[in-house]
């Protein structure tokens, strides 16, 4: 496990190695302290601060082979000295192994030169050092148990002292561990141990969980209180103050105190770290909700969720909240029926199940919706089934796109196009017209002059005189009906629509459209009907534009009609209040239910190839909207259209 | 009656200028057939006629060229009656160079004799005018 793992925490491993190195010095110096005190002949009672040579001499050497250890190594510290960290262990060994070996041969050499128990005590934290120098990096713990065997001979004399026990800081015949020492040694061990804490048995206090925190926090205690408790006890009882019985007693006492103490603070630890950890979590799954709702309030498409069971709305955003005109408040928890007509309701809810039951993503191009906030709206939808972990479909996800006014957009491009397509036509028309009416003009001239003339020659008294006289008549009265079609097609097939609006009369009106099929029809035996309009009903239009919208209505009828038994034709007049409204209506089989909705949209035809450009009707529709009027089909069972054009603001604009 | 009042008939076609020429001479006037604006200036100027009747598209020379010459000699007379099958010419415009009425083709035999008359009668373009718009 690499240093950088989370596991542990970096503060108490810096804090170790801090440790370990400032406990390496003090070992080096306590050496150095000694050797200058024995040189100087500064010797105090024995058991405090002995100044002999062999020691010291260790010491030195051991606190220069720990300060070696790479993890340790101060960066002042040179390289040579770094390098021999090793020889300075093993020559640890050999100032303590001849003391040992010492005391089981009984050989009196090197006599009261130091306490066996202190040569013990190098010798293992030597030989640690020696196999610490010797193990890569990363080790085993094995090098660490020599250290922890001389960690504990220091600790057993500093317990001696303090319970006045000298066993345990004076084995055998020789001179006693001094106070000093012991605590050298335990600092050299604990300088061992921290140098590779990661690796040691001791690992769990760098831990940065909460084993780790118990561990740092609980330890002290644990020790501390129980080791104090007792000295002070034995030190009671040497004193007289009571018996052994009283001391057992009260440690046993002291130490369950110390436990449950310990345990307490463990519960209240673990208390805390669970709480922090809770919060943290919280704040973190917050953290994690507000940034996926903002996400999905942000999306400028309407985004919702139903219940897979009974499609009811459990989730909704704001972009949907907008186009619905509804808010979230008012549509978690409804389903389709709540918002829209029983059939579009039905049409939703469909779709939703059949999504659910394929399991796989619905694209719907196009649906319409109608909404309260803003009328019909097209929308382009996706419908997602989402699954639970299960497999069992659970949600039903949602994206609409509001398509509406790319639609409308198109449309009006469309119309726009289709208007200049049928203008440029209707120019080349207009043009056209005006050549032929002038070819026709003169030609016209000399028929109606010439019957003209034959109806001032011959003698009344003559038999055939009526018969031819009759005859020129209708010749002459031919001529000029078809004059008056030639001034017809010349006005109507111009682009008239920067005509100037003009105050014009209804009936003129229907004439002029009624002079180009009038004809037509008769031959065609379509019959045709016109309700009687009254003098001087006026409109303000364009006349040139009604007259082309009222001869299309016509010709249209014409088309439905002309291979039908019954051929009728009803131009018919209604003058309300507020409007004029003419109409035309057919003895046709009527407009198909579906393709209502479609015949005022250009190129829509249902004529065969050739006949019809699909034009007709966008363009009337487009005229009498530019009129402020409206053109309409009325439902039922014949063809009736309506061209309705208000009246009342063009009266006052007369005024 | 206006017995031997010269018109100059100026027209392209030679049906119509046959049949205008007739329905005139019946109605007691002199007529002068044209059938080009080159011809009518040259017989406008050696016969003096009393009116000139004249169509306006014509191939060599239209009737306004006509006019505009007959113009350039006096302001006002002979009277000028143009007729035309094209709706390029208005009445008002016809008028402002000096015409003294416009018609439309085709027309009634009798309602050309009719303004004739009146116009020759009056003798004033100004009279004719206003009756003629």
């Amino acid at each position: 496990m690499a240093y950088s793992d989370p596991i542990w925490s970096q503060p108490v491993l810096e804090r170790a190695l801090r440790f370990s190195r400032i406990s390496a010095l003090a070992v080096f110096f306590s050496g150095t302290v000694l050797l200058l005190g024995w040189y100087l002949g500064l010797t105090t009672d024995e058991g405090l601060l002995a100044s002999r040579p062999l020691p010291a001499l260790g010491f030195l050497l051991l606190g220069h082979s720990i300060l070696a250890l790479p993890e340790v190594t101060p960066q002042w510290f040179p390289a040579w000295a770094r390098r021999c960290g090793q020889l300075t262990g093993s020559l640890v060994l050999l100032v303590g192994v001849p003391r040992i070996c010492e005391r089981w041969l009984n050989l009196p050499f090197l006599p009261d030169t130091m306490a066996t128990t202190t040569a013990l005590g190098l010798v293992l934290i030597g030989a640690a050092s020696v196999l610490h120098h010797h193990t890569p990096q990363l080790s085993t713990r094995t090098s660490q148990i020599p250290a922890l065997a001389g960690g504990l001979v220091g600790l057993m004399a500093l317990l001696g002292y303090m319970y006045q026990v000298r066993v345990f800081f004076q084995l055998g015949p020789g001179g006693a561990m001094e106070f000093s020492t012991s605590a050298a040694l335990m600092f050299a061990a604990a300088a061992m141990v921290a140098a590779r804490l990661p690796q040691s048995f001791f690992a769990p206090f760098a831990y940065s969980t909460s084993s780790g925190i118990f561990l740092r926090s609980m330890s002290p205690i644990a020790w501390i209180a129980p080791l104090l408790l007792g000295a002070v006890l034995v030190a009671g009882t040497r004193l007289g103050l009571y018996g052994v019985g009283f001391e057992l007693v009260s440690i046993t006492l002291g130490c369950a105190i110390v436990l449950q103490l310990t345990l307490w603070r463990s519960a209240g630890l673990a208390y805390q770290l669970e709480k922090e950890t809770v919060a943290r979590q919280t704040e973190a799954l917050q953290e994690a909700l507000v940034f996926l709702d903002s996400l999905v309030e942000n999306i400028p498409n309407m985004i919702f969720v139903k219940d897979a069971r009974d499609l009811r709305f459990v989730r909704f955003n704001r972009a949907g909240e907008k186009l619905l005109g509804l808010s979230k408040h008012e549509l978690i928890g409804k389903n389709d029926y709540d918002f829209f007509p029983k059939d579009e309701a039905d049409f939703f809810t469909s779709k939703d199940r059949a999504v659910l039951e394929s399991r796989a993503l619905f694209d719907i191009a196009e649906e319409t919706i109608h909404t309260k906030a803003h009328g019909t709206r097209i929308l382009h939808t996706r419908k997602i089934p989402i699954l639970d972990a299960n497999g069992r479909t659970r949600y039903l996800l949602g994206i609409s796109e509001d398509i509406t006014d790319r639609k409308l957009a198109a449309k009006t491009l469309m119309e726009e196009r289709a208007r200049m397509f049928a203008a440029s036509r209707m120019a080349e028309l207009g043009t056209m017209a005006g050549g032929i009416a002038h070819e026709l003009n003169t030609p016209l001239a000399i028929i109606t002059m010439s019957a003209e003339h034959i109806q001032s020659l011959g003698d009344p008294s003559d038999p055939s005189w009526k018969e031819v006289h009759t005859h020129a008549a209708t010749i002459e009265n031919t001529g000029y009906r078809i004059a008056t079609i030639v001034k017809a097609l010349r006005t109507i097939a111009r682009d008239s629509k920067d005509d100037p609006m003009e105050l014009v009369d209804v009936k003129l009106l229907v004439d002029d459209a009624l002079s180009f099929c009038r004809e037509r029809f008769r031959q065609h035996g379509v019959v045709i009907e016109v309700d009687p309009i009254p003098a001087n009903v006026a409109l303000w239009c364009r006349p040139v534009q009604i007259s082309q919208v009222l001869l299309n209505l016509l010709n249209n009828a014409y088309d439905a009609v002309e291979n039908l038994p019954d051929r009728r034709i009803r131009v018919g007049f209604l003058n309300s209040a507020t409007s004029i409204e003419l109409s035309v209506t057919d003895s046709g089989p009527g407009i198909p239910r579906e393709h209502r909705d479609s015949i005022f949209q250009p190129f829509f035809t249902t004529k065969e190839i050739g006949k019809g450009t699909g034009l007709g009707l966008s363009i009337c529709d487009g005229i009498v909207r530019g009129h402020g009027g409206t053109l309409r089909l009325e439902p039922g069972p014949q063809t009736k259209f309506v061209l309705s054009i208000p009246t009342v603001e063009e009266e006052r604009k007369v005024a | 009656m206006t017995a031997h009042k010269t018109i100059l008939v100026v027209e392209d076609e030679s049906e119509l200028r046959e049949i205008l020429s007739v329905g005139l001479s019946q109605a007691g006037f002199k007529v002068i057939p044209a059938s080009g604006a080159q011809e009518a200036l040259a017989l406008a100027i050696s016969t003096t006629p009393a009116l000139v009747l004249s169509d306006i598209r014509m191939p060599g020379g239209s009737g306004l060229d006509l006019l505009a010459a007959l113009r350039a000699r006096h302001a006002t007379s002979p009277p000028v009656v143009l007729m035309t099958g094209y709706a390029d010419v208005t009445q008002a415009e016809a008028l402002t160079r000096g015409a003294t009425s416009l018609l439309q083709k085709p027309f009634k035999m009798q309602a050309l004799i009719e303004l004739v008359e009146s116009i020759l009668s009056t003798g004033s373009p100004e009279k004719s005018r206003s009756r003629a718009a």
